[in-house]
């Protein structure tokens, strides 16, 4: 049984999966942020980012520093076989809910 | 890199508020999106951006809770935090010992000062209630003369009311044995005026002259606390009184104090009008005491009082003390413990620098520890332990250690306090107010808490402030020089403080053996006091002075006393007694009187207390009051040049008028008011031909061997020369003399102590700071050594930077001490605060603990193998 995901938590998975290797802060901030029109904070991001590594949902590791980040180095984010367990769980629960309803939505 | 990032200040304001974890990725994403927004939006829109976005990241990390969950994390912490007693027990207990013994000791001497000089008085609304004292230049404290307390009694508006009061002893006779009682004679009001209104009955009002009032001690003693004693009659050699009321329990409504004993009366009576009529201001007797009106001040009060002296004083053409009398209004607690508060205080600024001292040793511990746990921490840190949260751990595991020092504190304090009152000097006045109490729990609260914020609060600053990542990389890198700072810094402090309690030490120590040198007048070994009560002396002064002669040689008669004399007064005993003298000559130039204590003494007073005659003869048993003996002192004053042996006095006592009397000895000054104080004038009058009207007859008895085992046989033989006949206040003459100086032996006693534990304690941190640093270099040592360096040399140079600590401390001790001197000199005695024993003595012992502890672990590392040394980690 794996903890349900907060919806910030939920949206920064998909982000993640949708990036892939170059998932790290910003990319994820913007993504959310291009798909949903969400403007969420870097530092809630990672906080959220920090729940779910505590979960071992996601793991991070640290980049090459870069001068466009004032030589700083990035966190990358990696979404771990649990991590995809625990979207798909609550994408299906959020289905389950919905089934039914007259809402026009399609989920897989 | 041409394309400039945020503004500096942006970027460190930014940085200032992020948690160091997340503080680099974040910073960098910020900076990121911050150059492609100037990019596109310009420098200004994206640097609005970026303070925007970096304040909001900041707070969501700050306030989103720990990652590892807040509530239940003071949980862990407590588990965690206790189990610091199993994994290192010689820590824990170390600093549970020493914080016990600083907070405990604080703890008992802050009890007493509550009980005796914070807490209010017993009395209703005592601090509108003023003792009125006369002042001269040669006596700070006058009892007032009958003119004078009617002048202020009737002259100034400021006090609500006003009475007075004189003490005196007599023989309660008719229930079971007699005893003596003290009886406080007071004026219609009195109880109203200290704010003592009777628990049953009513208080003594004018024309009461056959009305007593009891204490609540003699209602229980000799009534049972009977509550239907009121009505009831008490007898006294004079007659018989009713009782009209009874006093309630806790409460002496007896401000008068004299060398710190405050009688306790068990009879009330009041004064007889007559006592008051007239203008006389020959002698000061009685003891004034007034309530202030509401809403006048102490200031505005004797403003008023001072006018009305002066107008007073320009119609008064002779007076006891002088023409020019001050009158000084007094708060009835300040004139009560006012001498001992001082003392009590300074007892108590040592023990709280002996916590001080304490809590630094612990701060030490704890920041070497934290220096230990570095690597386990900055782990930690690196595994996602948040450093709030790491920070948090370490204050609760202070936390702890301070609840365990605290509580063992409170169990140090109640030990000590029992220890203070056992050993306490029986001058020190409402010792029996002196318990832990609520605010006592408080006082030991803040202490225990001010200790924990020195010892943990500081080094879990530094730990917020230390950078963690070097200390994971150089494992066995040295401190951070800022931590070496501060650690120095506390032991440099506490050796400041153990130098300036030695000192007060030292200085008391000196002051004690001050006491014990003086020169009393008179030999204390061997000799007992008492006050021998009997119904009835006689009515004449024949008949009374062949009861005194019979009491004389029926004691003289019991095998082993060598000598036994009467006197109105015992030296060191108490009691004011005084007259004024002029000579012959000064009656002719009308010179204005001097003042002197009056002693009325039998034949054999000297001989039996040990006062050398040092001209003329002592007196005779057929001696009238027309001839007296002068100590040194007075008769210096009269007769500077020449012999004043045969020479004429005009002397006037109270309720007498003015005697011509002739001098026919001189002897050498006695101590009377205390063995510190300087002796006073006093004249000697033959006690025998005026026996009939004596207040007080006391006597005093030589033996050989302990005087104790005398007070039988003694008793027996006063019984014998009349069988009512009670021996009362019973003291050896060393009792008494140990008394006086009780005040001084017992803060210097303390002092010793404190000044004691606050050498070692300072010793000891001293110690463990050096052995400390010497471990931690303990490898490069054994590179030096192995490279050739000398040992003596490396080991010379250890304890020049541990001397280099206590030579700072000591010369800031020196400071604080010269700097503080002023305050101990109410409680020294025959030596300055400055005195260069004291300070010297107290340099050397502190820099040779301080150096000793320094060179010790500085040796034992000397004494390893290179190899050992250099394996080490």
């Amino acid at each position: 049984m794996t903890d349900p995901l907060s919806d910030l938590e939920r949206l920064a998975l998909a982000a993640i999966l949708q990036i892939g290797p170059e998932a790290y802060g910003v990319s994820i901030r913007d993504e959310i942020r291009d798909r949903t029109g969400r403007d969420v904070s870097i530092g809630s991001l990672y906080k959220a980012i920090q729940r779910m590594e505590d979960r071992g949902y996601v793991s991070t590791y640290v980049g090459e520093p870069s001068a466009v980040r004032g030589g700083r180095a990035k966190k990358h984010v990696r979404v771990e076989a649990e991590g995809r367990r625990a979207l798909e769980e609550s994408v299906r629960a959020l289905g389950r809910m919905l089934a039914g309803l007259d809402v026009d939505l399609e989920v897989t | 890199m041409t394309d400039p990032g945020p503004p500096r200040v942006a970027i460190r304001l930014i940085r200032a508020l992020l948690p160091a974890e997340e503080r680099d990725f974040v910073l960098g994403d910020l900076e990121e999106d911050f150059r492609r927004r100037a990019d596109g939006e310009g420098r200004r829109r994206a640097t609005a951006r970026y303070l925007y976005d970096g304040a909001r990241s900041a707070l969501s990390l700050m306030t989103r809770g720990s990652r590892e969950g807040m509530l239940t994390g003071w949980g862990n912490d407590l588990r965690s935090a206790l189990r610091v007693f199993r994994r290192e027990p010689g820590f824990a207990l170390v600093v549970v010992l020493m914080l016990a013994l600083g907070v405990g000791g604080a703890t008992a001497v802050y009890s007493v000062l509550r009980g005796v000089v914070l807490s209010p008085l017993e009395l209703d609304d005592p601090d509108r209630v003023v003792v009125v004292w006369g002042r001269t230049p040669e006596y700070p404290r006058m009892p007032l003369t009958v003119g004078d307390h009617k002048a202020l009694a009737e002259g100034v508006d400021a006090f609500a009311s006003i009475a007075a009061s004189w003490g005196n002893t007599a023989l309660l006779v008719g229930e079971g044995e007699p005893r003596q009682v003290h009886v406080g004679w007071v004026t219609p009001g009195y109880f109203d005026v200290v704010g003592a209104e009777p628990l049953l009955g009513r208080s003594l009002v004018a024309g009461d002259l056959t009305a007593v009032v009891i204490s609540h001690g003699l209602w229980i003693r000799a009534w049972g606390a009977d509550p239907d004693v009121i009505g009831r009659s008490l007898r006294l050699p004079e007659g018989s009184f009713e009782i009209v009321g009874v006093l309630p329990p806790d409460r002496n409504p007896n401000l008068s104090s004299f060398a710190g004993v405050r009688t306790s009366y068990d009879v009330w009576r009041l004064q007889p009008p007559e006592w008051l009529e007239g203008e006389d201001r020959s002698v000061g007797w009685l003891r004034t005491t007034a309530r202030l009106r509401d809403g006048v001040t102490l200031a505005q009060a004797q403003a008023e009082t001072d006018a009305l002296m002066t107008a007073v004083n320009r119609t008064v053409t002779e007076r006891d003390g002088g023409t020019d009398l001050r009158v000084d209004l007094v708060g009835a607690k300040e004139d009560l413990v006012g001498e001992v508060s001082r003392t009590l205080w300074i007892l108590l600024a040592s023990v709280v620098g002996v916590l001080l001292i304490a809590a630094s040793n612990v701060a030490n511990l704890t920041l070497a520890r934290g220096e230990a746990r570095r690597s386990e921490m900055a782990l930690r840190a690196t595994l996602g332990g948040s450093r709030s949260r790491l920070i948090r751990q370490l204050l609760v595991e202070s936390g702890v250690l301070a609840v365990a020092g605290g509580v063992s504190g409170l169990a140090v304090a109640s030990v000590g306090l029992s220890g203070l009152l056992a050993l306490a000097p029986p001058g020190i006045p409402r010792m029996e107010a002196v318990g832990l109490d609520w605010s006592v729990l408080a006082f030991a609260m803040g202490a225990t808490g001010a200790a924990a914020v020195v010892f943990g609060v500081v080094p879990a600053l530094r730990f917020v402030r230390g950078d963690l990542s070097r200390a994971l990389v150089g494992r066995r890198a040295t401190p951070d020089r800022g931590q070496r700072t501060l650690s120095r810094a506390l032991v440099v402090g506490e050796v400041a403080l153990s130098l300036t309690l030695l000192t007060a030490t030292g200085l008391l120590l000196r002051s004690m053996s001050g006491l014990d040198r003086v020169d009393l007048g008179l030999r204390a070994e061997g000799l007992m006091t008492f006050a021998v009560e009997v119904p009835e002396w006689g009515d004449t002064a024949e008949d009374a002075a062949a009861t005194m002669s019979a009491f004389i040689e029926g004691m003289a008669s019991v095998p082993g006393v060598r000598s036994v004399a009467f006197t109105n007064r015992i030296p060191l005993g108490g009691g004011i007694y005084t007259g004024t003298y002029r000579s012959e000559e000064m009656v002719a130039g009308e010179a204005p009187t001097l003042e002197a204590s009056i002693r009325w003494v039998t034949p054999d007073f000297f001989t039996t207390f040990g006062t050398d005659v040092l001209m003329g003869r002592a007196f005779r048993v057929d001696d009238d009051p027309a001839v007296a003996i002068l100590d040194r002192r007075a008769a210096d004053r009269l007769w500077p040049d020449g012999s004043p042996l045969g020479r004429r006095l005009q002397l006037s006592a109270v309720g007498e008028e003015p005697q011509w009397v002739e001098v026919i000895g001189v002897v050498e000054p006695m101590k009377h008011a205390g063995v510190a104080e300087p002796a006073e004038e006093t004249i000697f009058r033959p006690m025998l031909t005026a026996a009939h009207r004596q207040n007080f007859r006391y006597a005093a008895v030589r033996v050989g061997g302990e005087p104790l085992a005398y007070v039988d046989p003694l008793e027996d033989a006063a019984r014998a020369v009349d069988g009512d006949a009670v021996l009362a206040r019973i003291r050896t003459m060393e009792d008494l003399v140990r008394d006086d100086v009780a005040a001084t032996r017992f803060a210097g006693f303390l002092l010793t102590v404190f000044g004691g534990v606050a050498l070692l304690l300072a010793t000891v941190g001293l110690h463990g700071i050096m052995a400390h640093s010497v471990r931690r270099r303990t490898r490069e040592i054994g590179i030096r050594v192995a490279l050739g360096a000398e040992r003596r040399q490396i080991l010379r140079k250890a304890v020049a930077s541990g001397g280099v600590l206590v030579g700072s401390g000591v010369v800031l001790g020196l400071m604080a001490s010269l700097g503080l001197g002023g305050v101990l000199r109410s409680v020294l005695f025959g030596v300055e605060p400055s005195d260069p024993a004291s300070i010297l003595g107290a340099c050397v012992i502190m820099l040779t603990a301080g150096l000793g502890g320094a060179w010790l672990p500085a040796r034992w590392v000397m004494r390893l193998d290179p190899a050992t040394t250099l394996r080490e980690e």
